[in-house]
């Protein structure tokens, strides 16, 4: 029996090949209704914007959310005009010429390796490189990003990737609508604005001012503020600005080393691991559930061969991009070396701005003539 | 400045254009609003649509972009700034993926490609929305969707990207695109209901939309195959030609300069600068000075000197290293090793040489005491220390060899062997004592004096300065005649084989068969020639286009001085070169560097400057049609008169025969070419073919004819060898030769005869712009002739003797033309050949533009076609009910 939320799903697919009209877009809601359980309200289901806990389930699940929206849901309301077809769906959509352009540069890739019977091997080999490059650019920009995030929030209490979902409901379409009483969740992060952080989130989900002084505590304010909210909240948007400068210049550069790994012949390897899995074949006389098992043992057996060819070629190409290619000299030789070095470079400097100057903003807080601790007005 | 927030009393002075309608509250009659207090205007503005701004905003986007890094660096970046900063890390990464793949290609075209693809991207990013949405946009609904704004902080933003908040109140009319009523006229919304504004507003809105949504849905599609178009483009209109003449202009200038810096080199050694190589050898030789140097010292130093220099030069240098150190150690003649170490290869050697027979006898016999070797040792030694670096001449080894003998006669005679096995034993000295002379002949000694160092010095100087200027003049070389990716003759090859395909006009269909076979390209281009014949204007027009591709070729080859050429001038150099090499090397001492000397220019430091004086002089040699190098016997030669001019086998001669062999390669090519057109133009009346075969029957001349396309189209210079297959037919063989490759009547006998060409084809190659400046027809006039006297007139396998047409003529060209190379090279490819492969390079270049170009077009066409969708006014007849309801 599938769960609910799948039935909708399969539902909702069949339901977009109906004609237009409001109707479809009633029925395609179903995406926005996924929700996910954070970890204070397992219990009773959550129905306010709530925080949730920033891990790799919460990563999958909102980046499948989002994606699924972005490909079935808001291209269809936004085609339409739909008056709530808003900045965060048309933000969302976003992701939307970035997949589908990686598979057409792919594509573009591979279209030299029909052509020309005798230059195949080659071209195939030169293809399926820049398509790993695609692949290693995606995955290398978005993996790089911990490299900041991590140790901004050890050393500042600050997760600038911190998640919530948020709550909105709908605008009715015209005067004669009736209202839409759904809700509709929207996948965002706390710090997503610098100016306009959801602040009220932050005091509401941990009481007392709790994630406050303890953002006070990791940045040497002091413990038992007074008003710690008012005191880390510049230090705080400032932690945002800077750290949104670090990850955005250090993803690119480590996605150019991604596309580096992919250009060095540790690849070739791994693609030909991938063409020789075996297939299996059924021997005479096997019935029906050995045949099952020993498909599903060969299957295991070609994903682990798979992923273990994957792990090897990722930290070989990386050493053949540090190492550079022997034949060449000067700064031939050397470019890879530059590049993984420029991107540390990069990632430390910014990264290390952010910690620093939260930190200092910090100190100089901590020099002002008003007593912290104490009440600022004695009456 | 106190800011008033509103303004009292103001006419109304913005301009109202004259509606053919009365707006709805004027015609009802509503309170006029003229004199009463309105809010201010709006900070923020529009930004106009035109060429001026488009340019502007371009840098002040990049100064803004700065700007938000270095407020992101101190943290006080707004939301926009932070925005931005995607973008700029965008760019950031781009640059560092195009330079990555740059250093991994060493194709200067390539190279720079990678930059130019990575703007086709970020251009075709820009491109796309405004070509593919705004452009079909505008045209259907009046007003531009992707309006910029400034706003009142400064910050540009797009008015329609955000629905929930569009700053309307900027639309101020001042254009029509800019008035909000045109545009609702535009829409169909009708003139007389309330809040039309809105409505317009609200329709704007919904139009905005959709079409941003369908910018995201097709921008993933559209932006990757646009840029692999561009980039397609720019290749090969704009990048392609600025490359050439950039190199061009760089080489040619370096050869010049290299000319000066040969011709400026002096012969005395004293005068010649060190170099990197000349300074750490010195540094290694006199750290081991009075001393042996070991041998991984003496392969450190060939090494280093013979860096980058053909084999042959580097054998000979390290014999001459080898021989100065052997030399070093006793004033001149030869010295070997003879220290400590010896004494222990001395017995080692007797103790082989004895061999199994009677070992232990023998061995108490032979084996010598340490101590007896050493003072024997010590006796021919040169230096008093024997634990290492201690030599002595070749000239005292028999001396040695005697005081051998004499211990071993000793000990012979002190073991007391009879008689009889006495000259057993003799014999067994005389081996032992020979094997110890080779073995200590053998192990030459590298002993380091003062002389030595200052030779070995100098020789390295010399030596250093030849390879910086080789490895610049070897550049230079490769840029004009190599074989690879964007030298001269390769574009030249290029472009002469698609103007041939183009000129003849082959379909797609057909240019994917002819890849696959060669038989059919034979028999569709025997077609297509047969057909080009036949129109006389046609024809010269072929002949002309190709006949300029060659002149262009030759002037970018030699530079359009009337006298000077960039070719002469490098062959020059590298004379120069070689030559100046070699005299320094001479003049610092001839015995010493014999070999290296020998390996450098065999006997001949001729230059071409001296035999070569005129460029017509300059195009005979590259065809190979000049018959000596030297011209006169010159008195300021008198210092070269040791040599002969005769070079074969040296590394100078192997360097300018490559330069002959590549451009001959190209040249008979295109040479081939154009004849097979001329011969078939000239078959197409064939009475008056060939002079030869006046009188000949009808059917015997049509199987001539068929002959020559034969050969013209698809022999190779295997084929010539074996006389076109009509080695039992010599006198057919005869005919075929003297046809095709005809000479003019009266023409004078040696290299330059003047071969038969069609009046069309004498016209069309004079005809041609550059023609005249390279001498075009009369060189391949010339041409016509050299075939066929070098190819018809070989004599290799199977000849008979009528196979040879004239025996003397092949004497007045050189050696060198004579060879198989040169034989290869002046049939060249075949036209077949040739065409095969300029099919398969163009068909396929044309099936990836058609399948790229389809899905650009799709992608275009959807977009298109979307827009007739958009805009749709819902419920319109609840508009047409209101302005009923009203007028009611």
């Amino acid at each position: 029996m599938p769960l609910k939320w799948q039935k909708k799903i399969i539902t909702g697919i069949e339901i977009i090949e109906y004609r237009v009209g409001v109707r479809m877009i009633k029925a395609v809601k179903i995406a926005d209704n996924i929700k996910f359980r954070s970890k204070d309200s397992q219990k009773s289901e959550n129905k306010e914007s709530h925080t949730l806990p920033n891990n790799i389930r919460t990563q999958f699940e909102q980046g499948t959310q989002r994606v699924m929206s972005a490909f079935i849901d808001y291209p269809a309301k936004g085609l339409m005009g739909d008056i709530n077809s808003n900045f965060y769906e048309f933000l969302t959509m976003g992701i939307v010429p970035y997949i589908a352009g990686s598979a057409m540069f792919m594509t573009v890739f591979n279209i030299t390796k029909h052509l020309d019977a005798k230059g195949h091997k080659s071209a195939s080999n030169f293809g399926k490189k820049m398509a790993m490059g695609v692949i290693l650019y995606g995955v290398l920009k978005s993996l790089s990003k911990a490299l900041v995030t991590k140790p901004v929030k050890a050393f500042t209490g600050v997760d600038t990737e911190m998640p919530y979902q948020n709550k909105v409901y709908n605008l009715p379409k015209g005067p004669d609508e009736t209202a839409d009483f759904d809700i509709r969740w929207q996948q965002r992060k706390i710090f997503d604005s610098k100016e306009f952080y959801r602040k009220d989130l932050l005091e509401k989900e941990f009481p007392n001012k709790a994630y406050f002084n303890n953002v006070a505590k990791k940045l040497g304010l002091g413990e038992n503020l007074n008003d710690s909210v008012s005191e880390t909240s510049p230090i705080i948007q400032n932690i945002v600005a800077t750290s949104n400068l670090a990850k955005s210049l250090s993803s690119y550069c480590w996605a150019a080393v991604g596309v580096g790994m992919a250009t060095q012949d540790a690849w070739l390897d791994f693609f030909a691991t991938l063409g020789n899995k075996k297939q299996y074949v059924a021997k005479e006389g096997e019935n029906f559930v050995t045949r099952v098992i020993n498909k599903t043992k060969n299957f295991t057996k070609n994903i682990w061969n798979g992923s273990i060819a994957l792990i090897k070629a990722f930290g070989k190409s990386f050493k053949q991009l540090w190492q550079g290619n022997a034949s060449k000299s000067g700064f031939p030789k050397h470019a890879g070396k530059a590049l993984i070095l420029f991107s540390t470079l990069v990632t430390s400097v910014l990264t290390a701005n952010t910690i620093i100057r939260a930190r200092s903003l910090a100190q100089n807080n901590n020099k002002k003539t008003i007593d912290n601790k104490k009440e600022s007005i004695e009456i | 400045m106190a800011i008033n927030p509103i303004q009292v009393n103001i006419n109304n002075e913005v301009s109202y254009k004259k509606k053919p309608y009365k707006p709805y509250l004027e015609a009802t009659g509503a309170v006029s609003t003229d004199n009463l207090v309105k809010p201010l205007p709006p900070q923020g503005y529009l930004i106009h649509d035109n060429l001026g701004n488009s340019i502007k905003y371009f840098f002040k986007d990049i100064g803004y972009d700065l700007k938000a890094v270095k407020d992101g660096f101190r943290g006080t970046a707004n939301d926009h700034q932070s925005g931005r900063l995607n973008d700029v890390g965008l760019k950031l990464g781009g640059i560092g993926i195009a330079t990555y793949l740059a250093t991994q290609t060493t194709n200067p075209k390539a190279r720079l490609m990678e930059y130019i693809g990575l703007g086709a991207f970020l251009t075709s990013m820009a491109i796309f929305p405004k070509l593919g949405i705004n452009l079909p946009a505008k045209i259907k609904h009046g007003f531009d969707i992707d309006k910029q704004y400034v706003d009142d902080q400064g910050r540009k933003k797009s008015v329609m990207q955000d629905s929930n908040y569009v700053p309307y109140d900027m639309y101020l009319g001042e254009i029509p695109e800019e008035d909000l009523a045109t545009i609702g006229d535009r829409m169909g919304i009708p003139h007389d209901i309330k809040n039309r504004n809105d409505v317009i507003r609200e329709q704007m809105k919904k139009i905005a939309t959709q079409n941003n949504t369908l910018w995201m849905l097709t921008a993933g599609f559209a932006t990757p195959i646009m840029s692999a178009l561009l980039c397609c483009g720019l290749e090969n209109y704009v990048v392609g030609p600025a490359l050439e003449k950039a190199r061009s202009t760089k080489y040619n200038n370096l050869i010049n300069s290299m000319l000066k810096t040969t011709e400026s080199m002096e012969l005395a050694s004293e005068l010649i600068t060190k170099n990197n190589v000349s300074e750490s050898i010195s540094k290694t030789l006199n750290s081991y000075m009075g001393q042996e140097l070991p041998k991984e010292e003496f392969e450190m130093i060939y090494h280093q000197l013979t860096e980058n220099l053909d084999a042959n030069l580097s054998k000979s240098i390290k014999n001459d290293l080898a021989n100065i150190l052997a030399k070093s150690a006793a004033n001149g003649t030869k010295s070997v090793v003879l220290n400590g170490d010896t004494i222990e290869e001395i017995i080692n050697i007797t103790k082989n040489s004895i061999g199994k027979q009677n070992k232990n006898i023998l061995e108490k016999i032979f084996i010598p005491n340490p101590e007896e070797i050493e003072a024997i040792i010590k006796i021919f030694t040169n230096s008093s220390d024997i634990t290492t670096g201690a030599s002595t001449s070749v000239e005292n080894i028999p001396a040695l060899k005697e005081k051998l003998r004499e211990l071993f006669n000793s000990r012979i005679a002190k073991s007391g062997i009879p008689a009889e096995h006495l000259d057993f034993v003799e014999a067994k000295r005389d081996l032992i004592i020979d094997n110890i002379s080779k073995s200590l002949k053998a192990k030459k000694s590298s002993f380091v004096t003062e002389e030595s160092v200052n030779e070995i010095v100098n020789f390295a100087k010399i030596i250093g300065e030849f390879k910086d200027n080789q490895i610049t003049l070897a550049k230079c070389k490769s840029f004009k005649f190599e074989h690879a990716p964007e030298t001269i003759l390769a574009r030249s090859y290029d472009k002469f084989e698609k103007a041939l395909l183009k000129e003849l006009g082959f379909s797609y269909k057909e240019l994917k068969k002819m890849r696959e076979s060669s038989s059919y390209t034979k028999e569709i281009f025997d077609k297509k020639l047969v057909e080009l014949c036949k129109d006389e204007n046609k024809f010269k027009k072929v002949m002309t286009k190709l006949g300029n591709i060659i002149a262009e070729m030759e002037i970018n080859l030699h530079g359009t001085d009337a006298d000077e050429s960039f070719v002469k001038n490098l062959i020059t150099a590298i004379e120069n070169n070689y030559n100046k090499t070699a005299l320094r090397l001479d003049r610092l001492s001839a015995s010493s560097f014999e070999n290296t000397i020998r390996a450098l220019v065999q006997e001949d430091i001729s230059r071409l400057t001296t035999s070569v004086s005129s460029k017509g002089e300059v195009f005979d040699l590259l065809d190979g049609l000049l018959s000596n190098k030297i011209k006169s016997a010159d008195a300021n030669l008198e210092e070269y008169i040791r040599y002969q001019s005769r070079g074969v086998g040296s590394s100078k001669n192997a360097e300018i025969s490559r330069i002959f062999e590549r451009y001959q390669g190209a040249k008979n090519s295109f040479n081939r070419i154009l004849h097979t057109l001329d011969v078939y133009k000239r078959a197409t009346n064939p009475e008056t073919f060939a002079e030869v075969l006046a009188g000949k029957s009808p059917e015997y001349r049509e199987a001539i004819i068929q002959k020559v396309k034969e050969a013209l189209l698809q022999a190779t210079a295997s084929n010539h060898t074996m006389k076109l297959d009509l080695v039992n037919n010599p006198l057919f063989y005869k005919d075929v030769m003297n046809s095709a490759w005809a000479a003019e009547a009266g023409a004078h006998l040696g290299t330059k005869q003047n071969g038969v060409v069609s009046e069309a084809t004498r016209v069309a190659l004079n005809e041609t712009k550059h023609g005249s400046k390279i001498n075009l027809l009369e060189r391949f006039q010339h041409y016509i002739s050299k075939f066929r006297n070098i190819i018809a007139n070989s004599e290799v396998d199977f000849t008979k003797p009528n196979h040879i047409i004239e025996s003397n003529v092949r004497k007045d060209f050189t050696r060198a033309e004579k060879t198989r190379m040169s034989f290869f090279n002046l049939v060249g490819q075949t036209p077949v050949d040739m065409l095969k492969g300029a099919a398969n390079r163009k068909y396929n270049t044309q099936k990836w533009v058609r399948t790229v170009s389809a899905i650009c077009g799709t992608v275009f066409g959807v977009a298109f076609l979307a827009q007739l969708g958009f805009g749709k006014l819902k419920n319109p007849q609840n508009l047409q009910k209101q302005v009923n309801d009203e007028q009611n």
